[in-house]
């Protein structure tokens, strides 16, 4: 015991010293950025939207410093410790302390081509019953990603969980309704309705094919919309195939 | 006599306005050849590496992170208190996607009072998660006393989701509306309203019942 204690105690020693050298603490204060206004002048509103009221106006040559951010505006503190919200377009013409550029950037059409991280949740019909998506993709590059897929679909007849790991390949990432085929294999768990008399739940291995749109709406923020074939390997003499309808939004990273 | 001092000066002027000529013009090819730079132009000019600022350096805020309880009434199993939690991506001033999921216990139906059985097995708990669209509306401030000042806004909410009760998974639709009071920027009172909709046949036929729901929470914006 007294050693686990003394072990316990010399590693947090270790740990502490650590993360005193790295300043890991470091990481949860952002600085902020300082800047000059170069615009005749500023609007400064009292919260983060445009229907909030204007309070007070910045003039070109005034210092400011923007440590926080919501949305597409910005927090700011003038030199004068006035404290106030600026929209991000209003400040693309704004210097550092010393001349430098700012880049502010609004995430545009260019994001969704190079996008990299993807979730989403889609709606549909799954061979008539109701069915709810929801996925995480990683894009490899512009065209092929990698998805992983939770389906649920609700009808009086049986409930089913899907699970599947899919490739989706867009061969014109750069349009705004961007077309896209994919392929995957996946689980599905069938449960028959509980007021159902022979209610025995099972398992099939499933293979789909599929396509649709991406459909950039604006910001970090798309449509899509997909038809599946699903084909159920059954221990049936013939397999069962089923089609599936679906459209839902996703964000991007 | 005068006429040679003269010459002499005249010379040495016309030498003067040659030399000032040929050196202006060879600066004036220096300065429009920027490729060719000559020691005094390396001692002048500054070693400056122009830095851009980023945008990522300031800290954002956009994703929202709750808990709440309140009252859920569930048709025909009466009304009961509900726990969950809520995730939020604020998308941008206007818009925001948001998961939550909650759980409550639901009481005896009449049926199930009246003849003495149970129709949802020992598990009467009903859980259910759903994800929805959120807009927001009616920006404002709230005041209290005349030192302070809130902002707050209302929005409207409207999703999908699954709901698990008596052994059994439903599609559910919900719909809403709620409000949202901003305590400092990261910290945020709610108050929400919800119908959640589906259908079931726990009690022998198809039923299409609406779940209200209000509830108070808190949100963490991080």
């Amino acid at each position: 015991m007294r050693t686990l204690i003394t072990w316990i105690v010399a590693l947090s020693l270790w740990a502490y010293a650590h993360i005193a050298v790295a300043g890991i603490w470091d990481f949860f204060i952002d600085e902020g950025v300082h800047l000059v206004v170069s615009d005749p002048y500023v609007e400064m509103r009292t919260g983060p939207g445009r229907g909030f009221p204007i309070f007070h106006v910045i003039e070109k040559g005034e210092k400011l410093h923007l440590f926080k951010k919501r949305t597409d505006w910005f927090k700011t503190e003038t030199a004068n410790g006035v404290v106030g919200w600026v929209k991000r377009d209003h400040l693309t013409k704004t210097l550092g302390l010393s001349g430098e550029e700012v880049t502010f950037t609004t995430p545009g059409q260019q994001d969704f081509m190079d996008r990299r991280l993807e979730f989403g949740f889609l709606g549909g019909d799954f061979d008539g019953a109701e069915s709810l998506t929801t996925y995480a993709a990683f894009h490899l590059t512009s065209n092929i990603s990698a998805e992983l897929k939770y389906t649920q679909t609700f009808s009086p007849i049986a409930n089913n969980k899907l699970r599947a790991f899919n490739m989706v390949h867009s061969p014109f990432p750069s349009w705004r309704i961007s077309p896209f085929v994919t392929v995957g294999r996946g689980k599905i768990d069938i449960s028959p309705s509980s007021s159902l008399v022979q209610s025995e739940e099972r398992q099939n291995s499933l293979y789909t094919v599929g396509g649709g749109a991406f459909i950039y709406i604006s910001r970090r923020f798309l449509g899509r919309i997909e038809y599946n074939k699903h084909t159920l390997l059954t221990q049936r003499a013939a397999n069962d195939e089923i089609e599936e309808w679906k459209a839902g939004f996703s964000v991007f990273f | 006599m005068e006429s040679r001092i003269q010459r002499i000066f005249l010379t040495r002027l016309l030498c003067t306005a040659c030399l000032t000529l040929w050196a202006s013009l060879s600066f004036a090819q220096v300065g429009s050849n920027p490729e060719e730079k000559t020691v005094l132009d390396a001692v002048i000019e500054p070693d400056l590496d122009r830095r851009t600022i980023r945008e990522s350096k300031i800290d954002s805020e956009n994703f929202e992170l709750g808990f709440y309880s309140g009252v859920m009434s569930v048709e025909d199993f009466g009304s009961n208190n509900v726990f969950g939690g809520r995730f939020a991506y604020h998308m941008s001033e206007d818009w925001f996607l948001e998961g939550i999921a909650g759980i409550t216990e639901t009481g005896e139906s009449t049926a199930e009072s009246l003849f003495n059985i149970n129709v949802v097995g020992n598990d009467r708990k009903l859980n259910y998660y759903n994800i929805s669209l959120g807009v927001n509306l009616f920006p404002g401030e709230i005041y209290l006393g005349k030192n302070y000042a809130f902002n707050s806004n209302v929005f409207l909410i409207l999703g999908a989701g699954n709901t698990e009760f008596g052994g059994d998974e439903f599609f559910t639709y919900n719909f809403g509306g709620g409000f949202r009071m901003f305590i400092t920027d990261w910290l945020a009172y709610r108050l929400d309203f919800r119908n959640h909709i589906f259908t079931h046949n726990i009690l022998g036929e198809e039923k299409s019942i609406q779940n209200l729901e209000t509830h108070m929470g808190l949100s963490f914006y991080f």
